[in-house]
């Protein structure tokens, strides 16, 4: 009987914290990697600062280096003209512009 | 003798003289006329600087509790004792907790090793990869008896730790972020949402009911390992637990026990 009665209650906790969650507004405050936007020595690092890589691009804008940025806006970012006059985009994925 | 252990007995001991083949036309040699032991001597002293500032990266709250200088001496017997075996600086330390176990000089902080297992699971919770989220609407229509017999695959980025030492209210207290820590055992889940680390105080039995779920045993199951070991467990307790698994996405996947 009181095995039942812990059963029910696990299952009710449960239940409720999955009833919960789905009734919680999508999070608005999601971040995305964006390749291609950071300043010079700027860059985000999967590590997290203070290890090797945040910080380590070499040049402007380059193409392989990250930082985080607010989802949806990676690829809305202003950024100026390459050197033979085309856009610059910022990129979800890894480019082969601006090397570093 | 082979080069690299002369070289590393170098390295490791000031008692050692610099290797043979280190002369004034090698890389070392080059830049100055100091002699060839002083030279020696500065890059000894550059490879410990660079780990201890890792492990000061590592392990701030443990540098504040036993205040920098205290640190630099912890670390710099540490690191002559472990080196780094992964070129990866972010893995640096897992062994500090243990190291500390047997360290004497701070033998009379018991708590210190917990506190340094709670920063090595910080470093590696923000380290763990990202997983793909499972979607909490499949959970919505189980029934209570499924419910009972579900696994959950945790993420990887969830870590628990159970502590005969008040761990999270000294982490707190160390953040400036609660009280002075009154003696207590307690238990703590630390997990990452997006790329933030959080530091959960698990309710009692919390522990265990999570050590069997991550052992892969069903909800029902971990729930009676609990009760087997003479705690209670409120329903509001476990909600607690869940509450957290659910918002911040700490299950990859789950399964349903035949």
């Amino acid at each position: 009987m009181t095995k039942s009665i812990h059963a029910l209650s696990l299952a009710g906790a449960f239940a409720l914290s999955v009833s919960t969650v789905l009734t919680m507004p999508a999070e608005a405050a999601k971040k995305e990697r964006c390749y291609g936007v950071s300043l010079k020595g700027q860059n985000d690092c999967q590590a997290g600062p203070g290890t090797t890589c945040s910080g380590s691009s070499k040049v402007d804008y380059q193409g392989n280096a990250w930082t985080y940025v607010d989802a949806g806006t990676c690829t809305k970012i202003k950024l100026p003209a390459q050197a033979n006059g085309q856009a610059r985009m910022g990129s979800l994925k890894p480019l082969d512009r601006d090397p570093a | 003798m082979s080069n690299q252990k002369l070289f590393f007995d170098a390295l490791t001991n000031a008692n050692f003289p610099p290797p043979d083949g280190l002369t004034e036309t090698s890389l070392l040699g080059a830049i100055s006329s100091m002699p060839l032991q002083e030279r020696f001597n500065v890059y000894r002293n550059n490879v410990f600087h660079s780990l201890i500032e890792a492990l000061k990266a590592a392990f701030p709250l443990v540098e504040k509790t036993v205040g920098t200088a205290g640190f630099k001496i912890l670390a710099h017997d540490f690191a002559r004792e472990h080196l780094p075996s992964n070129p990866v600086l972010y893995t640096y330390g897992q062994h500090l907790p243990d190291f500390l176990e047997q360290y004497a000089p701070l033998s009379h902080l018991g708590y210190l090793p917990d506190l340094a297992r709670l920063e090595v699971s910080i470093s590696a919770v923000c380290d763990a990869p990202d997983h793909q989220t499972y979607p909490a609407q499949k959970l919505a229509a189980l029934t209570e008896t499924e419910i009972s017999k579900l696994c959950l695959d945790f993420a990887p980025c969830v870590r628990i730790q159970a502590s005969p030492w008040p761990i999270h209210m000294l982490w707190a207290f160390l953040n400036d972020k609660g009280d002075d820590p009154i003696m207590k055992p307690q238990e703590i889940m630390v997990f990452r949402h997006d790329f933030s680390p959080i530091v959960r105080l698990l309710p009692p039995g919390g522990f265990t009911f999570l050590e069997a779920l991550k052992a892969g045993k069903t909800l029902g199951e971990s729930m009676q390992i609990v009760e087997a070991s003479g705690t209670v467990m409120p329903p509001e307790s476990m909600q607690s637990i869940f509450n957290d698994v659910m918002q911040h996405d700490l299950v990859k996947s789950v399964t349903i026990k035949g």
